[in-house]
């Protein structure tokens, strides 16, 4: 029977293949299904393939044969999207994927004809999974690291290794078991199987021994163990290769072996399998491919540093390009080939130059070096860059742009050369870049020069290919002939309108762009015109303003126009997103922020147009609510205040924190200060002194972006604010501490910036009264722990402000502060010590400051208010025990207005205080006043008796009328106390005296509060009469 | 392997009246099934050739015909008749417009010559890649000038498609009322199934699957007749695509995807498309996708019907927000289909 199929073996693999292979009963059949799914990852449409696998598992489209398959299938295409995925997380998390479900099909499946090409997927996994070890051990950042990588990388190639191994051995097994021929016509399945098992042999085998190759790498260049391992690779390769040398198979193996060759330095072997490769006979695609992968390989051998052969490379290499195909001119391998190509010309005019500069040889060698970079350059990939990096080393030919003749007949000769001098702008424009790098490592001043020099000849070159582009491009609008294809018509009027633009005419480029987007909707590069047309609008709309043009009407109603069309027409697209952004600008500057707010939440949340709009909106809504401050506190007030603080908190969460701009940086302070406005100060501190972003940390940094006027005073009034109101919730006294040395580095910083001038004194001192008044609130209702740290933050201020500042008014009511300080923290009784004898002495200064201001300057005090001063300094002398010097300022003011009952009462109380401090005798004076004279009649200081008399019969003097009873009983009660008896009896009988005729004259006592006073004093002198009398 | 089996086919069909002529020999014709007969073409009209052979005349009905060709016939004509039979219209039409026509003695071999070159032009005008016009105008002028020529039948089914190419329904449903009239029951279906499609183009949606369902439920037999009722059946997708019958529509056209072959191009093509149309109107967009994209991938051959799932899918790669995807399918419609309806609707 030889090589023919037994009866026997025959029916036993027919059996077997009816439970296997692909029988269709009705529906798709596994080809179909197969090439449907090769053309839609053949085409990158992974996730579709995916859907599409999904679709068929419940579909009655296939026969249950194919069914089975899905799995398979699903697994291919994993592997698919994780050779194409770049982020090393998310290729482990796909091929992981992939592994699961080839390994779920061979669990259902394990006889399925499928079952070994499944098994050397299994076994692709794992080799993919050490390939990207060993890509990222060249990043690893330390040696340990890329030892680790390695080493992983290595296990996972064994791992692969193995599993190529021993499905190599099973497919050995299978094939040596069954017939080795069948007949395609009598026995198709069997045959079908016989070549598919045969095929997955040979690619175990090539697979098994390109790990082994690739395993070498990990061992240590030029190690005994990495040239042991390439040396197996190659004796299996060789093997490979003289089995199967007529089959695809045997070419691959042979490339591989090269390859191996090359590695191990044995580089004129390596070209000669190359070459043999290369001459090979047949055409097919996958050979094509295949000889100009082995092309490049000889032509990077011909270049390296041991051979240098140059002249080989571009002969060999020129040669072969010229027989390319027009399909394969964007492909991969033919890119890759173009690029080494053009290293060896260049490589070469190197070489020639080094030995005679003046070689006109080496000029040609650059110019093809060139023209195969550019055309690398014009296809997408990841050459594109280096093809570019070349062209801008290489420089321009003749270091001019091309010279095309401008008198163009046809449209398509004038489009072309307007494409053509664009590109050639891109790459002066990359040479631009390139010399910046340059010229940051430049060495002397005369390479700066030097690179200096070949920048400005690179920009004189974009701006005249940039006039061209633009005269190219209008020449070929006129010349468009009728049946020209719209698109091709509006890629040049849409590169028009973009060049237009970059010249800064925005109202061309603005209609010619607008008339793309709106008369042709569907062009693929619409939606790019609505973006051109977006900001040509935005930036003609700012130039109005910047030029103060009153009536901008057209601007901003042209800019919501584009802006609504673009967003209807493109809402998921960066240009829809950015038309949002500009709807949010325009409800703002038209003051409708609900429209606004409204818009804003259409933005995507992951678009990063998002966050800056938030910003924008919150801003707005800060300023609104600023405004609205002034009008008094409302509930819509505080609702404003909280929606500013949402859009804005979500704003600066979403805007990366390094991204500093002007919008996030004036969004920080907003925010700071709303939280400040709702008593939130730690929020507002975290938020102004954040290193980054903080307004503080960027006014301290002295960032271009607080140079905006007024940002730096803002920044420190929020930031006086939020510590100075911090101190009122400070719970230890190192945290006060702490705070009390941030206000005053804040106002030392403040002051410094503020500098000296007569305005800023003025608005210092402004800021500091209004900061002032809102601790004075504050010490009202914080704790008593907290109200010493706030008295001496606000003692701060008014030092601050009694230094800076000549205004009488603003003097008075510091001097006022200070005094109601100095009461606020004095003992009921006694001596004043510690802050109060200090904010008291601060007050004494203060007023007397005043005064004398008051006296030099050319609009004086009011004489109302003089006098309140000198009463209020009176009072404090008073406090501080000067009891003479405060009587005879108390009788200054009585002479002059004796009527004057606050001056009377206080001069009353003065005596009083005088009294308790230690001299009895003036209780009288307190009690019967002084005379102006010694026998007179009129008195100058009344006392409380007179005082009482003369309050006595109006209502309206109430309450200085029960003070000056009150007081007067008060008073002779402790005058009694000093006395011997009798007369203290007699002085007790008269304090109640005086309470009984209080109660005769006010039944009430004056109310609740009076009453209970003069039951107190009355039930201590009933004491002391008891006392008194035995 | 079907095409290379066709090519050979063809190869022998073309070469052997030229041995036969070389041993003397005349005319051919082929007909389904039968021995090729040689001798002399004595007359033909729309209904059937006579060809004198060994001294007595055939008859031989044009539905049975197979492939004809003329004594001193210009070989471009053979070869232009190859690559139509191919698909390669361009290259049929270059050899065609090569030929001398006013050199041409025998007025079926000018008729042949004209008819072709109307007829490659037609093939290509309404895979959008012509103006159908253009074309439309000379297969109008052969049909004119020769109306007794064994082509008028196919002359009139091209025109009647053309004239539906170019949105004229009223001309179109004419060609297929004339077409109606031919006396085989395969053309007389095909021409109810044709003018179906015009109704449904017009909107005319049930008189069209009243027409299609009378093809489809005909007792037309063969291959070519299955293929007709499974295309009837198509029309019948489209028409309850379009009348909110979604889910009979999804169940027939998958039952017609399941039983047609994978060589049958133009049926899984078609079929696809109405399975994607059903998937639209359920707004089912991956489902509709993956059935246009069958199209796409593994049916281009199918102009019109590419052109169509180019259209749809350019669209709902829009939708999807896959804007390269979609400039990729509308350059692949404006490029290859210029000249088609999909392409001037985008």
């Amino acid at each position: 029977m030889g090589r023919f199929l037994s009866i026997r073996s025959s029916i036993n693999w027919i059996c077997f293949l009816s439970v296997t292979l692909l029988t269709t009963e009705s529906g798709r059949s596994t080809e179909q299904v197969d090439l449907f799914l090769r053309g839609l990852r053949d085409r990158g449409y992974h996730e579709l393939a995916l859907d599409y696998l999904e679709y068929l598992r419940e579909s009655d489209l296939i026969a249950e044969d194919v069914r089975g398959t899905l799995s398979y299938q699903r697994g291919l295409v994993y592997i698919q999207m994780a050779i194409q995925e770049r982020r090393p997380e998310l290729r482990g998390a796909l091929l992981d994927r992939a592994q699961s479900a080839l390994q779920s099909f061979l669990s259902d499946h394990g006889q399925h004809v499928l079952a070994p090409t499944t098994r050397r997927q299994l076994g692709n996994v794992v080799a993919l999974r050490a390939r990207m070890k060993l890509a990222a051990s060249s990043k690893a950042s330390t040696v340990a690291s890329q030892m680790k990588l390695v080493l992983d990388a290595r296990q996972h190639f064994e791992e692969a290794q193995k599993f190529y191994n021993e499905l190599e051995a099973d497919l050995r097994r299978m094939l040596t078991s069954m017939p080795k021929y069948a007949d395609p016509q009598t026995h198709p399945e069997l045959h079908a199987a016989l070549t598919r098992y045969r095929n997955d042999y040979m690619d175990t085998r090539i697979q098994g021994a390109k790990v082994l190759q690739e395993k070498a790498l990990t061992a240590e260049a030029g190690s005994e163990q990495r040239q042991m391992w390439l040396e197996e690779a190659i004796v299996v390769f060789d093997d490979i290769y003289q089995k199967y040398r007529k089959y695809f198979a045997g070419y691959k193996a042979l490339f591989y072996q090269a390859q191996c060759l090359s590695e191990l330095g044995r580089f004129q072997d390596a070209v000669s399998m190359y070459s043999e490769l290369l001459n090979w006979p047949g055409d097919f695609p996958a050979l094509r491919k295949l000889r100009t992968e082995a092309l490049t390989e000889s032509i990077r051998i011909w270049r390296n540093d041991t051979l240098k052969d140059y002249a080989q490379a571009i002969t060999t290499g020129e040669d072969y390009v010229k027989r390319a195909r027009s399909n394969e001119t964007r492909q991969p391998e033919w890119l890759e080939l173009r690029m080494e190509l053009a290293q060896a010309h260049r490589s070469q005019a190197d070489a020639l130059a080094e030995k005679n500069s003046a070689d006109p040889a080496q000029r040609q060698h650059r110019n093809q070096a060139r023209n195969h970079a550019k055309h690398v350059s014009r296809s997408p990939g990841p050459l594109r860059k280096q093809a570019r990096q070349m062209l801008a080393e290489l420089g321009e030919q003749e270091n001019a742009l091309t010279a095309v003749e401008a008198d163009f007949r046809t449209f398509d000769e004038a489009r072309a050369a307007g494409l053509e001098i664009l590109e050639q702008t891109q790459t002066a424009s990359t040479v631009i870049k390139l010399l910046d790098e340059k010229l940051s490592r430049a060495e002397n001043d005369e390479k700066r020069k030097e690179l200096l020099a070949q920048q400005e000849q690179s920009q004189r070159q974009v701006d005249e290919g940039r006039v061209s582009a633009l005269q190219y491009f209008r020449r070929a609008l006129v010349l468009v002939p009728r049946d020209r294809p719209a698109d091709e018509v509006n890629t040049v009027r849409y590169y028009l309108a973009f060049l237009l633009f970059q010249k800064e005419e925005y109202f061309d480029a603005a209609v010619l762009s607008e008339f793309v987007c709106r008369g042709y909707p569907d062009d693929s590069l619409s939606n790019h015109c609505a973006g051109i047309a977006l900001s040509c609008y935005a930036k003609l709309l700012r130039r109005a303003k910047l030029d103060d043009v009153k009536d901008i009407e057209f601007e901003v109603e042209k800019l919501r126009q584009i802006a609504t069309y673009t967003l209807q027409k493109w809402p998921r697209r960066q240009e829809g997103q950015n038309a949002l952004a500009t709807l949010v600008d325009l409800a703002i500057q038209r003051g409708k922020y609900d429209e606004a707010e409204q818009i804003l939440n259409q933005i995507a949340t992951d678009s990063p147009l998002r966050g800056e709009a938030e910003l924008k909106t919150g801003r707005a809504l800060f300023h609104r609510y600023r405004q609205m401050v002034g009008q008094g506190e409302s509930v819509q007030l505080l609702k404003l205040r909280d929606r500013a603080r949402r859009i804005l908190e979500d704003g600066i969460k979403r805007v990366p924190m390094g991204q500093v701009s002007l919008n996030r940086a004036e969004a920080v302070l907003a925010l700071a200060s709303l939280h400040l406005d709702a008593g939130e100060s730690s929020k507002a501190i975290r938020l102004l002194e954040n290193e980054q972003e903080g307004s503080l940390s960027l006014v301290r940094r002295k960032h271009p972006l607080a140079d905006r006027q007024g940002f730096a005073e803002e920044t420190y009034r929020a930031a006086l604010r939020a510590y100075t109101l911090a101190l009122g919730e400070a719970k230890t006294s190192p945290a006060t501490g702490h705070l009390m040395r941030k206000v005053e580095q804040a106002m030392t910083a403040f002051e410094s910036v503020m500098g000296d001038s007569a305005e800023s004194r003025r608005r210092l001192v402004g800021i500091y009264v209004n900061l002032a008044l809102e601790m004075q609130s504050q010490v009202e209702v914080a704790p008593a722990q907290a109200r010493v740290a706030l008295s001496k933050g606000i003692a701060n201020f008014l030092r601050h402000i009694s230094a800076g500042t000549e205004d009488t008014k603003i003097l008075h009511w510091a001097a006022g502060m200070f005094y109601a300080l100095g009461t606020a923290n004095a003992p009921p009784r006694g001596k004043l010590t510690g802050v109060a004898l200090e904010y008291h002495e601060d007050a004494l200064q203060a007023y007397q400051n005043l005064l004398n201001l008051s006296k030099e300057s050319a609009a004086p005090l009011e004489p109302q208010v003089l006098v309140q001063v000198q009463l209020r300094l009176a009072m404090i002398q008073r406090s501080m025990g000067e009891f003479q010097a405060a009587i005879a300022a108390l009788e200054t003011i009585l002479r002059q207005r004796n009527a004057m009952l606050d001056a009377q009462v206080e001069a009353a109380r003065t005596y009083q205080a005088w009294a308790e401090a230690g001299d009895p005798r003036q209780f009288e004076q307190a009690i019967h006043g002084k005379q102006v004279e010694k026998g007179s009649r009129r008195k100058i200081v009344w006392g409380w008796g007179t005082l009482a008399s003369k309050t006595q019969n109006q209502e309206k003097y109430s309450e200085t009328f029960h003070k000056s009873r009150y007081n007067l009983a008060f008073c002779r009660y402790r005058h009694a106390l000093s006395l011997p008896e009798p007369q203290r009896a007699k002085g007790l009988s008269k304090a109640k005296r005086d309470i009984a005729w209080t109660q005769v004259l006010r039944r009430d006592l004056g109310g609740d509060l009076w009453k209970a006073k003069y039951d107190q004093l009355l039930t201590q002198i009933e004491q002391e009469l008891a006392r008194s009398n035995g | 392997m079907a095409h290379l089996a066709r090519n050979i086919i063809w190869l022998l069909l073309v070469t052997m009246p030229t041995l036969v002529r070389g041993q003397g020999g005349g005319d051919f014709v082929q007909t389904v099934g039968k021995a090729p007969s040689f001798g002399t073409i004595r007359n033909m009209s729309t209904n059937e050739i006579i060809i004198s052979s060994n001294g007595r005349d055939l008859k031989v009905p044009v539905n049975e015909l197979k492939n004809v060709s003329f004594r001193n016939e210009p070989s471009e004509l053979k070869r232009a008749r190859l690559d139509i039979a191919n698909g390669n219209y361009n290259a049929a039409l270059t050899k065609l417009r090569k030929i001398e026509k006013t050199e041409i003695q025998s007025a079926y071999v000018r008729q042949d010559v004209e008819f072709y070159e109307a007829l490659a032009g037609s093939r290509l005008a309404l895979a959008g890649a012509l103006e159908p016009k253009e074309v439309a105008a000379k297969m109008f002028n052969f049909v004119k000038t020769s109306p007794d020529n064994y082509h008028y039948y196919e002359a009139l089914d091209v025109l009647g498609r053309l004239a539906l190419a170019m949105g004229k329904y009223a001309a179109a449903e004419d060609f297929f009322d004339k077409l109606e009239k031919a006396p085989w029951k395969h053309l007389q279906w095909k021409a109810i199934s044709l003018r179906a499609t015009a109704q449904l183009q017009q909107g005319k949606h049930s008189e069209a699957l009243q027409n299609f369902e009378r093809v489809a439920n005909s007792d037309i037999g063969g291959a070519a007749g299955e293929r007709q009722k499974s295309l009837a059946r198509v029309g019948m997708v489209a028409c309850w695509s379009q009348t909110g019958e979604i889910e009979r529509g999804i169940e027939l056209a998958k039952e017609v995807i399941k039983q047609a072959e994978p060589d049958e191009i133009e049926l899984n093509a078609r079929a696809y498309n109405a399975l994607g149309s059903c998937f639209l109107k359920q707004k089912k967009h991956k489902y509709a996708l993956l059935a246009f994209l069958q199209t796409d991938l593994l049916y281009q051959g199918q102009g019109d019907a590419h052109a169509e799932a180019l259209y749809q899918l350019t669209k709902l790669w829009d939708q999807l927000d896959k804007h390269d995807r979609a400039r990729q399918a509308r350059n692949v419609l404006k490029q290859r289909y210029s000249n088609s309806l999909w392409a001037k609707r985008m």
